[in-house]
């Protein structure tokens, strides 16, 4: 089980590896912390040809920083998850608050901590795993993706624009993902998450994320997603519609599970079947909505 | 000096945890091997077009193929080529391989070799290889699928079961499992010009028997041949079996006159390696009024795979359902058939514990299942049925030993504090939420079995015995050499403190030799809960015998009688007096002043020695405690607890590191792994995110009481164990899965209880009841609040 | 060239000298790109305590240590490692063969059977101790569940582990 032969190349400036793939176009896969891509090529399930690694690049504040600005949340893509796991309380001052409890959760849930270690926050984004949980929480809370090129324009993508399918996103050839935009959750927000795996650190068979703004006892705005039961991480807008307007309890919780199991259309493989996934979509939708913080893997 | 029965620390452990173990990949080797696999469960081989060698070169060096029977009228003999000829019979079989510098240039040339085949309808399941229908695996198959169907019956079966009180039906099955060791099998085999010898370093668990079944094919003598199993990263029966591989690999040696190494990846392992366990059983059993089983009835079948495994054969896992069916429990009659079915799909194999985990799991469902019905409390039957008289004859005519059968039920009971639980079962199905379940599997584990054992199956080439060589040298020290072949168990260790003990030197003296087929004598290898009871018997018979010997000479010097020497830490003496000579001073003699041994007795000081026994029963009583998420159908395990009575400990942590292990690989067999194969034969699981071995976050700390029924079965005291955590620990899961969901009219009876099983039967429950909100959504409300 | 040299594109069938500091030793190698970490390791420096269970980053028997960090070395390059701080299990005792603590706790709570796994056990448990020297039971489970024993049910592993963290 050893990779197919590739020519590597670990540029030291953003401009270079920019380079690089414009040049080498689909032909090159960028490295970053190889927690997927590199079991991939293990398999020989991937075999680019040539190897761009971004790990030799100067630091940079755009790609390894984790920053405010005027309500958006901005994390570089060379973050890794360790960081955010231990990202300080507090860390991004007066706009921590949900979002910053839900970044430091979700880390914990991805992988192992010897994948924390290497895997980064944007190869988990761009590696478009439909269950990883930071794909989840960037289709949830409606991310903006930064995209670099040497041909075009910097753009920025909708995450809703941007995964595509399993393992596909409308990241070009040559294209770098360089940062990932999140807003802000002010304290009245309220955050959950939950995860169905067979084993701890396991991919979910079906997770779900959730954030409601609440005024005055109601909720006003409501973020429902899940993953594991498409192609992509899915936004779920008929549990959103059950929860606007209601009082969060119980019973409202119990109809947005409802909801959410009536509005996904899963496939099967041989970690759920398709009714099972549905089935287990209402739960975990139910329990993300009831939970009181992130709860912790095992 | 004692030290039979203390937990020593294990002279294996050094050099692993210094990085320093050897394992076959550790070997240097010019050249690497891969096999070009069948992606194809069925075909026809039209062409092989590329660098590889193929069956055809094999055959034009007059390479014959690998082939061992059970001489009984129901087995299919066939013989297996060493790569495929003609056709390929499942997913990852080797059909050719290719030689490159290094692993990554090895795995290229393999992809570069276009096979041709022309696909065939392949028959997956158990289902579709018994149908009328059904395209034939193998030729000499004539009667179908079926490789072997064994039966019996005592007479008053029919007439039993009509009488029953009760009668109890179900259909068990178990999924198909993968021993999966942690080092994946492999081989490095090079040939020296000189003499022509090859050597074959190999993750085995048996390295005679691989020299033997290698030889065979090959058209060798013996002693041209030396395998060494060097350290075995896990075995778990998988590395027990002849591998093709290993053998392809001998003959790549001799024919490139180089060395050459094949370490199997793990995908290969997980597709291509043994697979085991793929059972369905349906079961009649019939109760008095108390309880009582009156009778047993079982139609048992189990999917072979594609090929027979050299030497066990694919007869190992439906024949051994049919003889041990029954357990321990008193039974007065008996009826089954079990059969064997081959299929499209890699080959199986034995599997720590064979068929028993699943067996188990058949019998200990029926006793739960029938105290339900009874209103009798699952631990209230099963006294009622467990022996009390020992021997005890099981109705095909095994003799259990004494055991503690009861006691070891009683104490589990007593460690869970069962009142405790049932309290705190009914207030959780109260309160809603997770639902606790305890579930108790008791069972005897057949260990420790010889020759006649073996030799009542049938096997061409019957295991059994075991051979040791034990000398001590002029400094005094010991050397045991021993066929037996252990791969983690510590049995090194083990042996050690057999030996110190008898001869009266401290195990430190003892250095154990095993798995080199040069340096060891014949003998069977480490299988089936047998070194530490044959390995370990041979032992202390040669020791007993050296320990003679110093004796006689100590008398000798010392002008004492041979019967009132006493040797102990390092001193022979004469009991009753101060007068004494040192061991070491004695082998001194024995070496270098032979004329002044005994008559007889010299010069030097060796022996050797071979036991053989009948074999004896262990037993055990398993009990688990879970926690079902109704929801999800996930199942926690929460405490896990083992009475053990393997008779006399030799090395108690050794002993407990056992069953622990076992313990853990019976609660994976019965929640997580699964080797999954869709329609057309395609193994889905060839990645450890597909097939699922535990991690420390599933498995609780695991209580474990020892009892010690000692019975003269063993000469050490010494009941094998090896296999019985895997034996019992799915029984214990299912049936407390099965508790945690029985009130709400749901039951499980298949393993791997997976998540999605134990949803859809708490939802098919919901749906008999008629009302869907009832029994799921009846704790979902709860929950919510 | 003496000097690691990883500037440029490396040509997929070409070998790269690379140096790399392997508990403290400094070793040369030549490898192609695609040679994994632990291949370097085993094949070319002869390091063969590494031991590869999978080769897909799930049973962590290839643990090593970069830079004190836990890591999969089958899911790493070995061009990525050339200015990196490596420590494998062979660096783990003292020169004169003394186990060093978590070593000896194994040896003593049986945590170790087969022996295949344990390298990456040991290396994943003394980053998880330096990390945490305080670290609670239930997290510490959890941190050891990266990676896969088959022979011990990990019960022995997880005492040897406590101890040491109890010793301190």
């Amino acid at each position: 089980m050893k990779p197919a032969q590739f020519s590597y190349i670990a540029p030291e400036t953003v401009e270079e590896v920019l380079a690089a793939l414009a040049e080498h176009g689909d032909e090159a896969k960028v490295l970053a912390g190889g927690q997927s891509l590199v079991p991939m090529m293990n398999f020989r399930l991937a075999r680019p040809s040539v190897i761009v690694d971004i790990g030799r690049l100067a630091a940079d504040e755009s790609l390894d920083g984790i920053s405010v600005d005027e309500g958006t949340l901005r994390i570089g893509a060379r973050v890794r998850h360790r960081q955010l796991e231990h990202f300080p309380a507090n860390g991004l001052g007066p706009a921590d608050g949900p979002l910053g409890s839900l970044l430091r959760g979700l880390a914990r849930w991805v992988g192992h901590l010897p994948i924390r270690v290497r895997g980064t926050f944007g190869g988990s984004i761009a590696h478009a795993d439909p269950a990883a949980e930071w794909c989840i929480m960037a289709q949830t809370l409606g991310a903006e993706m930064v995209v670099r090129s040497s041909t075009r324009p910097m753009r920025i993508v909708a995450a809703e624009d941007f995964f595509e399918t399993v393992f596909t996103t409308s990241l070009e050839p040559e294209e770098l993902l360089t940062e990932v935009r999140l807003p802000v959750l002010g304290p009245d927000w309220r955050v959950g998450f939950c995860e169905f795996a067979r084993r701890a650190g396991d991919f979910a068979v079906v997770a779900a994320l959730t954030a409601l703004r609440i005024e005055d006892g109601s909720i006003v705005e409501a973020r429902v997603g899940a993953g594991g039961v498409a192609g992509t991480p899915v936004r779920l807008r008929a549990a959103e519609a059950a929860l606007v307007g209601a009082i969060p309890t119980p019973a409202v919780f119990h109809e947005a599970g409802l909801a959410a199991t009536g509005e996904v259309d899963p496939s099967g493989d041989i970690h759920g079947s398709a009714g099972y996934r549905r089935d287990l979509t209402g739960v975990m939708v139910r329990r993300a909505l009831g939970a009181e913080s992130i709860p912790t893997p095992v | 000096m004692n030290w039979v029965g203390r937990s020593l620390r294990r002279v294996e452990d050094p050099a692993l945890l210094r990085g320093q173990g050897r394992f076959v990949d550790d070997f240097p080797h010019r050249a690497t091997a891969r096999f070009v696999r069948s992606p194809l469960a069925s075909g026809v081989i039209e062409d092989v077009r590329g660098e590889a060698f193929t069956v055809a070169d094999l055959d034009a060096d007059g390479v014959s193929e690998i082939v061992c029977e059970l001489r009984r009228p129901d087995f299919v003999k066939v013989p297996q080529p060493l790569l495929a000829r003609g056709r390929v019979r499942y997913v990852g079989e080797p059909v050719a391989v290719v030689v490159g510098s290094t692993p990554e240039e090895a795995e290229d040339l393999a992809e570069q070799v276009e096979l041709d085949i022309r696909p065939t309808q392949p028959v997956v399941d158990l289902d579709s290889a018994l149908a009328p229908d059904a395209p034939l695996l193998h030729p000499e198959a004539t009667g179908g699928n079926v490789v072997v169907e064994g039966s019996f019956a005592t007479p008053g079966l029919a007439e039993a079961l009509a009488s029953a009180h009760l009668v109890v039906d179900m259909e068990i099955t178990s999924r198909r499992q993968c021993a999966m060791p942690l080092e994946g099998r492999g081989s490095v085999a090079s040939t020296n010009p000189a003499d022509d010898r090859t050597t074959l370093y190999a993750s085995v668990q048996s390295p005679h028997m691989v020299r033997t079944g290698i030889c065979d094919a090959l058209g060798l003598p013996e002693v041209d041949l030396r395998v060494v199993a060097p350290d075995v990263g896990g075995g778990f029966g998988q590395k027990l079996p002849l591998a093709r591989e290993d053998a392809v690999m001998v003959w790549l040696s001799r024919r490139l006159g180089t060395s050459v190494a094949w370490v199997e990846d793990r995908a290969e392992n997980l597709s291509a390696a043994w697979h085991s366990r793929e059972q369905r059983y349906r079961v009649k059993g019939g109760f008095d009024d108390e309880g009582r089983m009156l009778a047993l009835e079982a139609d048992i079948l189990c999917n072979t795979g594609a090929w027979s495994c050299y030497p066990i054969t694919w007869g190992v896992e439906p024949l051994m359902a049919l003889g041990e069916l029954p357990g321990p429990y008193r039974l007065g009659e008996y009826g089954v058939r079990s059969r064997g079915v081959c299929t499209n799909t890699c080959p199986t194999s034995p599997y720590r514990g064979v068929s028993r985990p699943v067996l188990t799991l058949a019998v200990e469902r029926l006793m739960d299942s029938a105290a339900g019905r009874l209103g009798l409390d699952p631990a209230e039957i099963r006294h009622r049925n467990l022996p009390e008289e020992f021997p005890h004859r099981s109705p095909m005519g095994y003799y259990l030993d004494e055991g503690s059968y009861r006691q070891s039920l009683t104490a589990a009971l007593a460690e869970m504090d069962m009142e405790d639980f049932r309290r705190r079962q009914a207030d959780a199905r109260s309160k809603g939420g997770r639902l606790p379940g305890l579930g108790i599997s008791t069972f005897a584990e057949r260990t420790g079995y010889g020759t006649p054992a073996f030799a009542a199956r049938g096997m061409s080439v019957t295991v059994g015995y075991e051979n040791v060589a034990l000398a001590m040298d002029p400094s005094g020290y010991l050397t045991l050499r021993i066929g037996a072949s252990p791969h983690g168990q510590g049995l090194h260790t083990a042996l050690t403190q057999i030996v110190a003990e008898e001869v009266g030197v401290h195990p430190q003296r003892v250095r154990i030799i095993s798995g080199d087929t040069d340096n060891t004598p014949y003998g069977w290898g480490s299988f089936a809960s047998r070194s530490a009871v044959l390995a370990g018997g041979a032992a202390q018979i040669a020791a007993r015998e050296l320990a003679r010997k110093i004796a006689a000479l100590a008398a000798e010097e010392m002008e004492a009688a041979p019967e009132d020497i006493l040797l102990d830490s390092g001193m022979a003496t004469v009991a009753g007096t101060s007068q004494g000579r040192s061991i070491d001073e004695l082998a001194r003699i024995a070496h270098h002043q032979p004329q002044r041994m005994p008559k007889g007795l010299g010069p030097g000081l060796r022996t050797e020695a071979g036991y053989d026994p009948a074999g004896t029963f262990s037993n055990a009583c398993h009990v688990a405690e879970v926690e079902v998420d109704p929801h999800t159908g996930g199942v926690q395990l929460k405490r896990f607890v083992v009475v053990e009575d393997a008779g006399r400990l030799i090395n108690p942590m050794i002993v407990d590191g056992q069953i622990r292990g076992g313990v853990t690989q019976g609660i994976a067999n019965a929640l997580l792994e699964e080797v999954i194969y869709d329609p057309d034969g395609n193994i889905l699981t060839t990645s450890l995110m597909d097939f699922l071995p535990p991690t420390a976050a599933e498995i609780p700390d695991i209580a474990i009481i020892h009892l010690e029924t000692v019975t003269d079965s063993s000469i050490t005291g010494a009941k094998g164990l090896g296999e019985g955590g895997a034996i019992g620990a799915p029984a214990a899961v299912i049936n407390a899965v099965n508790d945690a969901i029985a009130h709400l009219g749901a039951e499980v009876n298949e393993m791997p209880a997976t998540p999605e099983r134990v949803r859809a039967a708490i939802r098919s429950a919901a749906a008999a009841i008629g009302d869907r909100a009832d029994a799921a959504g009846a704790v979902e409300r709860s929950e919510a609040a | 060239m003496t000097e690691s040299s990883i500037t440029g594109l490396l040509e997929s069938d070409c070998k790269t000298r690379l140096r790399l500091s392997v508990n403290g030793t400094e070793r040369t190698v030549e490898v192609e790109p695609r040679r994994t970490l632990a291949d370097a390791l085993r094949d070319d420096c002869g390091l063969t305590g590494t031991h590869l269970g999978c080769e897909h980053g799930v049973c962590g028997a290839c643990t090593v240590l970069i830079d004190g960090n836990p890591v999969r070395s089958c899911l790493m390059f070995a061009v990525q490692a050339a200015d990196v701080d490596i420590r494998t299990v062979e660096g783990m005792a003292s020169p004169d063969g003394t186990l060093n603590p978590l070593q000896e706790s194994f040896m003593r709570h049986h945590g170790l059977q087969c022996g295949f796994c344990t390298p990456g056990f040991l290396l994943l448990s003394e980053a998880v101790l330096a990390a945490r020297p305080d670290i609670d039971d239930a997290e510490l489970r959890e941190a050891l569940s990266s990676n896969l024993c088959r022979c011990t049910g990990y019960q022995g592993i997880i005492d040897a582990v406590r101890a040491v963290r109890d010793a301190v």
